[in-house]
């Protein structure tokens, strides 16, 4: 024990610490530092995207507050949006109504718009929907109302601005087409087509769920001679299949077939009603990113971190719907929009569509005389610096 | 109501007390829901300091989704309860 040099004095140690009864203070050794830095890393990402999505929203939120702050009176009714909704291929529609509830909601309600949504399950329902709108109008059919509600309503002053949203490319692109459809396409549904000896026999057509199926429906119909050369061409296509009896379970009725093809838009015969319009509601795309798979997770992990960017660019589209600013449809440049989106799709989907025809996958094609009479809505230059409004400034 | 002069009694097919009274309770109850839905979306809706008379569009559109809400939750809670009713007895 004498041969040990004289140890030294333990070092002074903090009065705090003692009186606290801490033994030492230390800092985390490797394997700790390791942890905690990814932990408080990816809650650091996830906290710093949260709030700058809610800045971000709050901004487009505070430009266009203003409109809801004007006196209504008592007989006026809020301006009407429509919004069309299509869930992702492969994919439910909850995912579309999130992204409509979380993006475009808050800037519609911050700005007083009432908004009817029009959702769809299947393909084809949206471009049904507007198309039979677009025909109701042109027959002349578009008031509805009894006696008692024209008493009602009379008085009301409507808003007749409107405007449409449609949340992805598929309703942006059936919203498209319906517009077409309804306007050049004809009144009443096309025959489907006969054959000789046909009987008044009903109940053979198969309901499947899919609009896909139409083309074999079709040629069954013919075999079975459905609808006879005397029957009223009024009865659509749809009512025909649901009044047949069948004793299997009940599949929903298939979406009715656009009543004028795309190769014959060109052809089609310029209706008077659309003559004397000049302007259809403006119209605007919304993107709605959606990647599946599993192969595609460091992107989706990429786009789960960075969803403030998101909440900017569809609060910046909801916005120029807000302050209605517009300008002239340009095929060349609106057609394209959201061809990124078109990308992400499934593969194995898009094949079966092709193969199968389904609508999504069809050309996108509007016609003349249509697109001279649209308007996408976009913020102009004065409001945000950032974007382009003349063609030549879009193409660069 | 019935202008039959003083003691007169009511005729043959006049009114049934028990219906006036049914009637009454409805008309009480409908008053009721009339008050209540407009205190909560007043409250809901409109804020307590204002400059201008006019309801602006977003109270407007407030209050329509507030009484659209509200008469929805009724009609919910009263299927319900008739449910119960059915199911009980």
């Amino acid at each position: 024990m004498s041969t040990e040099p004289p140890k030294p004095s333990p070092p002074p140690r903090n009065p705090v610490l003692v009186a606290l009864g801490i033994p030492r203070l230390r800092l985390p050794g490797r394997n700790m530092s390791i942890f905690l830095g990814t932990v408080l890393g990816i809650s650091g990402m996830i906290y710093y995207d949260r709030k700058n999505r809610r800045l971000n929203r709050q901004k487009w939120k505070d430009r266009v507050s203003y409109l809801a702050k004007e006196p209504l009176q008592v007989n006026e009714l809020p301006r009407k949006v429509k919004v069309f909704v299509a869930p992702p291929p492969g994919d439910h529609i909850d995912i579309t109504i999130d992204h409509f509830t979380q993006y475009i909601k808050p800037i519609l309600t911050a700005a007083a718009i009432d908004w009817e949504m029009v959702q769809a399950t299947r393909q084809g329902e949206i471009r049904y929907h507007v198309a039979e709108q677009i025909r109701k109008q042109r027959r002349g059919e578009a008031d509805s109302r009894d006696e008692l509600m024209k008493a009602v309503t009379d008085g009301l002053k409507y808003d007749s601005e409107g405007g449409v949203i449609c949340v992805g490319r598929g309703a942006y692109k059936e919203y498209l087409h319906g517009l077409n459809e309804g306007w050049l396409g004809p009144l009443e549904p096309p025959m489907p087509p006969e054959t000789e000896g046909s009987v008044e026999v009903r109940g053979l057509l198969e309901s499947g769920d899919d609009v896909t199926q139409k083309a074999t429906e079709a040629s069954k119909a013919a075999d079975a001679g459905l609808v006879t050369p005397q029957s009223p061409p009024a009865e659509p296509p749809k009512s025909t299949e649901e009044t047949e009896t069948r004793e299997k379970e009940d599949k929903k009725p298939s979406v009715p077939k656009p009543y004028i093809s795309q190769a014959d838009y060109e052809s089609a015969p310029m209706p008077a009603e659309l003559a004397q319009i000049t302007s259809f509601e403006p119209i605007v795309y919304i993107p709605h990113p959606h990647l599946l798979g599993f192969l595609n997770t460091p992107t989706r992990t990429y786009r789960f971190f960075t969803k403030r960017e998101l909440a900017d660019r569809c609060g910046r589209l909801t916005a120029s719907v807000a302050l209605s600013q517009s300008r002239p449809f340009v095929s060349r440049i609106d057609l394209a929009q959201g061809v990124e989106e078109e990308a992400e799709w499934p593969k194995k989907w898009k094949e079966t569509a092709l193969e199968k025809g389904s609508e999504w996958m069809q050309d996108f094609v509007v016609d003349d005389r249509i697109a001279e009479r649209l308007r996408v809505y976009q913020l102009g230059h004065s409001e945000d610096g950032s974007s382009p409004t003349t063609v030549a400034a879009m193409e660069e | 109501m019935s202008f039959f002069g003083m003691g007169a009694r009511p005729p043959a097919t006049g009114y049934d007390e028990n219906k006036i009274n049914g009637i009454k309770g409805e008309m009480l109850m409908i008053q009721q829901m009339k008050d209540k839905a407009s205190l909560i979306c007043l409250e809901k809706c409109v804020p307590n300091y204002y400059s201008d008379g006019d309801l602006n569009k977003g109270e407007s559109n407030c209050v329509d989704r507030c009484i659209g809400k509200f008469f929805q939750t009724i009609k919910v809670i009263g299927t319900e309860m008739q449910k119960q009713q059915q199911g009980g007895v």
